[in-house]
C-alpha cells in the first residue's frame, strides 16, 4: 500500500515536472505580460511620471503632453541618493524636467511634487493630496509597462472612491522584451523584484489581506480548540 | 480489552481516576454505548492502518508542533547571522598592497575611493571605461559617464594624467569586462583594482573569470565598496539594502545559470511614439 502510494506521489511528481518543462515559456512570458496594464491613452488633465527609467518615462509624458492628451505634467520628487547628496548625480526630478524641456513642454506646464518619495506608493499618496484640490481632476500615468499592475494597485487604493479618475499608460522597456523576460539579466532582475514587491505591498498596504490573516487566525484557534476539546472527552 | 504495541508509551486512565503511565499503547475497548458497536464497523476498525492507537496522531501533533516551535526558536535567534553569512556570499574583497591602476566600476564613493587609493600612492592610475551613451546623453541632458567621473576626479585634486578613459564605448557589464581585458593584455605587468559596490562583488569576479584569460585575471583585485546605509551586518533593516540584496543575488543567480545576456538596444523612438498617438487622437 505505502509503496504504491510513493510509486502514485512519484509519477505524479514527474508529470508535473514535464508539463512545467513544456509549459515554461508559455507561463513564464503570461508572467510577464500579466504585469501590464497600461491602457490606451485618452484625454486627460495631467500627466504623472512615476520616478524610475527616466531615458523612457519622461519621453512618453512630453508625447501625451505634445499630443495634447494632457494639458499638464506632474513630477515625482524621488527621495536623494547619496551620490545625489555628494553631488555627483543630477536629481531624479530635475532630470525629468530637463526632459521635459528639451521635449518642448514649457516650464509652466509642469509641476514637480514637493514632497520626496522614495516609493510608488509615496507617490500615490502625494498625488492623492494633489488630486484633493481638483476632485474632478484625471490623470495618466506614465511608468514602465512592467510598473504598471503595482502602480494601479497603489495609485487607486490612494485615491479610493476617485480610483477611475486615474489610468496607466504603459512605457516600454528597452533593457528587455517582457515576453522574454527570463532571458536577460534585466528581465529577470525586475520582473523577479517586481513580484515580490508587488507581494510585498498586498501584505503590507491592503487592508482586506490584514482581514483574511485575522480570519484564518481565528479559524485556525477555533479548530485548534475544538480538537483539545475533543481529545480531552476522549480521554 | 487490551492491545500491546511494543515501543509506544502512553498512559491511560483507570476506573478510580487515577492516571498512570504503561510501557505500550492502549487502544480504548468500544462499549456498547459507543457508536462502534456493530460488528462491521469493528471489523472495518481492526483492518484499518490507522486503528493501532489513537493516540498515535496526537503524539505526531505534538512532535511537529515542537518541531515548529524549534524551528521558529531559530528563526528568531539565528536570522542574524543566517542574513550576514547570506550577504558574505555575494562579497568578494580582496587585501591588496598597491596597484597599477583603479578601475571605477561603482558603489558609494567610488570617486572619492578612487582619489584616496591614489593620494595615498598605492594607485598610480584610475581607469574609466565609458558606457554606450543612452537617451538622456544624447539628448543632452546628461553628460557622458566617463566624462562626469573624468570632471570628478580632476575636481578631486587627481591629475589630469592620471585619469585614463579606455577607448571605444561598452554596451553593458559583459563587454566593459571585455574592454578591461583587452587594456590588461596590451599592458601585461599592470594590476588593477575594480571597485565596486559591495553586494556585486560576486557578480564581477564570475564575469572577469568568464571573460579575461587566465593569466590576466590573476592581476585583478576586488574592492567591495560599503554604502554609508548598510552593510553584510545590517542590510535587511533597510529597505535600500534589501532592494540591493535581492539585485545583487539575482543578477548573480542569472549570470550563474545563463551566462551573459544579449545586449541592450535602444529600440524605443519617441518621435515615432508621437506619431503613434497623433493617428490615435485623429482616429478616436
Amino acid at each position: 500500500m505505502k509503496r504504491l502510494r510513493w510509486r502514485f506521489w512519484l509519477l505524479g511528481v514527474v508529470a508535473t515536472g514535464l508539463i512545467v518543462w513544456f509549459l515554461a515559456g508559455s507561463l513564464l512570458a503570461f508572467a510577464g505580460r500579466w504585469l501590464d496594464v497600461g491602457e490606451t491613452p485618452h484625454k486627460a488633465d495631467y500627466a504623472l511620471v512615476l520616478g524610475g527609467d527616466e531615458n523612457v518615462r519622461p519621453f512618453v509624458a512630453a508625447a501625451l503632453w505634445r499630443t495634447g492628451f494632457v494639458r499638464r505634467v506632474l513630477a515625482s520628487r524621488v527621495a536623494d541618493s547619496p551620490a545625489v547628496e555628494d553631488g555627483l548625480a543630477v536629481p531624479t526630478h530635475e532630470v525629468i524636467r530637463r526632459v521635459l524641456r528639451v521635449r518642448g513642454v514649457p516650464e509652466t506646464s509642469i509641476i514637480v511634487f514637493d514632497t520626496p518619495c522614495s516609493t510608488t506608493r509615496d507617490e500615490a499618496v502625494v498625488l492623492a493630496r494633489y488630486l484633493e484640490r481638483e476632485p474632478s481632476a484625471t490623470v495618466l500615468v506614465a511608468t514602465n509597462d512592467f510598473h504598471t499592475r503595482r502602480a494601479r494597485w497603489v495609485v487607486r487604493n490612494a485615491l479610493g472612491d476617485r480610483a477611475s479618475q486615474a489610468s496607466m499608460i504603459s512605457a516600454p522597456t528597452e533593457t528587455f522584451a517582457l515576453e522574454e523576460w527570463w532571458r536577460s539579466q534585466a528581465g529577470f532582475r525586475f520582473v523577479v523584484n517586481e513580484y515580490l514587491k508587488l507581494t510585498a505591498y498586498v501584505v503590507l498596504y491592503d487592508r482586506r489581506f490584514a482581514y483574511l490573516a485575522a480570519a484564518a487566525v481565528i479559524v485556525l484557534a477555533v479548530a485548534f480548540i475544538h480538537r483539545a476539546r475533543r481529545k480531552l472527552a476522549v480521554a | 480489552m487490551l492491545k500491546y504495541l511494543p515501543f509506544q508509551k502512553c498512559s491511560v486512565k483507570v476506573e478510580s481516576g487515577v492516571r498512570v503511565k504503561l510501557p505500550f499503547t492502549v487502544e480504548r475497548e468500544h462499549s456498547a454505548d459507543s457508536n462502534m458497536s456493530s460488528p462491521t464497523a469493528k471489523k472495518a476498525q481492526a483492518e484499518s492502518p490507522s486503528s493501532y492507537s489513537s493516540f498515535a496522531p496526537s503524539k505526531l501533533l505534538t512532535r511537529s508542533r515542537f518541531i515548529l516551535a524549534a524551528m521558529l526558536v531559530l528563526a528568531v535567534t539565528l536570522h542574524a547571522p543566517a542574513l550576514r553569512l547570506a550577504a558574505r556570499l555575494l562579497v568578494v574583497d580582496e587585501n591588496f598592497a598597491s596597484v597599477d591602476a583603479v578601475v571605477v566600476v561603482s558603489g558609494d564613493r567610488s570617486i572619492d575611493e578612487a582619489v584616496r587609493l591614489v593620494r595615498e600612492g598605492r594607485a598610480r592610475d584610475v581607469l574609466l571605461i565609458e558606457p554606450c551613451p543612452t537617451r538622456l546623453v544624447r539628448y543632452g541632458v546628461l553628460a557622458p559617464q566617463a566624462e562626469q567621473r573624468r570632471s570628478q576626479l580632476i575636481a578631486r585634486g587627481v591629475a589630469e594624467s592620471a585619469v585614463v578613459v579606455l577607448d571605444g564605448e561598452a554596451n553593458g557589464n559583459w563587454e566593459s569586462v571585455r574592454r578591461l581585458g583587452r587594456w590588461l593584455n596590451e599592458h601585461p605587468e599592470r594590476r588593477v583594482l575594480i571597485l565596486r559596490d559591495r553586494f556585486h562583488g560576486r557578480y564581477q569576479h564570475h564575469i572577469v573569470g568568464a571573460v579575461i584569460d587566465e593569466a590576466a585575471a590573476r592581476r585583478v583585485s576586488y574592492c567591495g565598496l560599503q554604502d554609508r546605509r548598510f552593510d553584510e551586518s545590517n542590510w535587511w533593516q533597510s529597505r535600500s539594502g534589501i532592494k540591493e540584496f535581492i539585485a545583487s543575488a539575482m543578477d548573480l543567480a542569472h549570470v550563474l545559470v545563463c551566462g551573459e545576456s544579449p545586449p541592450t538596444v535602444e529600440w524605443w523612438d519617441p518621435d515615432e511614439y508621437e506619431r503613434q498617438l497623433v493617428s490615435l487622437a485623429q482616429g478616436s
